[in-house]
């Protein structure tokens, strides 16, 4: 028998939960080792000491009063059953249930929404050195080539000093490109998103470009 | 294994029926608060687990799933709450003693037999406190709540074997430091 096992039936042999042929085998070994009788003795004593404790005291009524208190503490409001449902939350399930939907649907848009594809114009500005773009500039003064687009431009470029001059410059570069979709430059431009255009004229909106 | 009486009276909270979950309270109330003041000693603070570890049943019965019975569901969360009161406390005793004093300071007014026998329980719960958590919880389940090995094992997850070697190691343990303080 192993240390543990020997402590295993010890705890037994106390507890007289161990057949006879055990009792009479831990009994024979108890014999022979002192330090496991020394052990078995001092357990008894912890038992023995056990039993003349005093159960510590409670208070009168205390168990006939644990449940209204109980109870009062689970129906103070603050304590719900897994199944409470609050009135307040009934009134508002079906605007809530539909907002949540609502957000759900635009996270879900934003999440899988594609890149926004850059338009030509925008690619082929962007790909231009700036000494190419101060060379385009500087070679075409006047380049208003029609009423119509100027106006527009200046719509969609706002306030900006020179906005003619750039607007028109990008014009006169898709003039030469084959952009067969378009159907005029005024289409292609338009075609440019506020973000492109600001990206564009950050770029171009240097001291040395104009 | 499984009590069919309590079983039905889960489902049938579980189903919103108030007076089943009153019947498990009045049930095991005196032994949930037991094993709770037997790890704690203080009566408002047993008291105060107790309730909690009913509310926590209140709350959690909807995930009992019944493969294990009742009591050993709720045995774990008594003594899973207890543990973390008395880790709590241990704590707040780094920083104040004013407790312990009071405590001896009110005994020296009792007659001389009552102080030997709140002597002897105080030594006896103090060697309790010092066991490893694993022990302190083998003990008190086996000594006061006369919980069979069976039971117990499948309460704290562990073994009939280890189980009576850890009894046995939290007896002696308690002994010597019985007889070290007598000493």
């Amino acid at each position: 028998m192993n240390e543990n096992k020997v402590h295993e039936r010890l705890i037994d042999y106390i507890e007289g939960n161990i057949p006879h042929e055990e009792k009479v085998e831990i009994e024979s070994l108890l014999k022979k080792s002192p330090q496991m009788q020394n052990e078995l003795d001092l357990i008894q004593a912890v038992f023995t000491e056990l039993r003349h404790t005093s159960d510590e005291n409670v208070p009168t009524h205390y168990f006939t009063n644990f449940l209204p208190r109980l109870r009062e503490r689970l129906e103070s409001g603050k304590i719900h059953s897994p199944f409470f449902i609050p009135e307040w939350y009934r009134l508002f399930t079906t605007p809530l249930v539909v907002s949540a939907i609502v957000l759900l649907i635009a996270i879900m848009y934003q999440s899988f929404k594609p890149e926004e594809l850059y338009s030509p114009i925008y690619s082929m500005v962007n790909n231009m050195e700036r000494a190419e773009i101060n060379s385009i500039v500087d070679d075409t003064p006047d380049f208003i080539s029609s009423p119509g687009i100027i106006r527009n431009t200046e719509n969609l470029l706002g306030d900006i000093s020179n906005a003619n001059v750039i607007e028109s410059k990008f014009t006169e570069e898709l003039l030469v490109l084959d952009v067969s979709s378009y159907q005029s430059e005024h289409e292609l431009i338009s075609d440019m998103g506020d973000k492109e255009i600001e990206q564009v004229l950050d770029r171009l909106d240097k001291p040395n470009v104009q | 294994m499984n009590n069919p009486d309590e079983l039905k009276l889960i489902q049938d909270f579980n189903n919103g029926n108030e007076q089943a979950y009153n019947q498990l309270v009045l049930r095991y109330k005196e032994k949930v608060y037991w094993i709770v003041r037997r790890m704690i000693h203080d009566h408002d603070d047993a008291d105060d687990i107790t309730q909690n570890v009913f509310i926590k049943a209140y709350q959690s019965l909807r995930s009992f799933k019944g493969d294990s019975s009742f009591y050993t569901w709720i045995y774990r969360i008594a003594i899973n709450l207890s543990l973390n009161e008395i880790r709590r406390k241990k704590f707040h005793k780094i920083f104040s003693i004013d407790e312990e004093i009071h405590q001896i300071s009110s005994s020296d007014e009792l007659p001389i037999e009552v102080m030997v026998r709140e002597e002897r329980s105080r030594l006896i719960a103090a060697a309790i406190e010092r066991l490893p958590d694993k022990q302190k919880k083998v003990f008190l389940l086996r000594y006061y709540e006369e919980l069979p090995y069976e039971d117990i094992a499948k309460i704290l997850h562990t073994s009939v074997g280890g189980l009576k070697a850890n009894y046995f190691h939290a007896v002696k343990k308690i002994g010597e430091y019985l007889k070290n303080e007598r000493e």
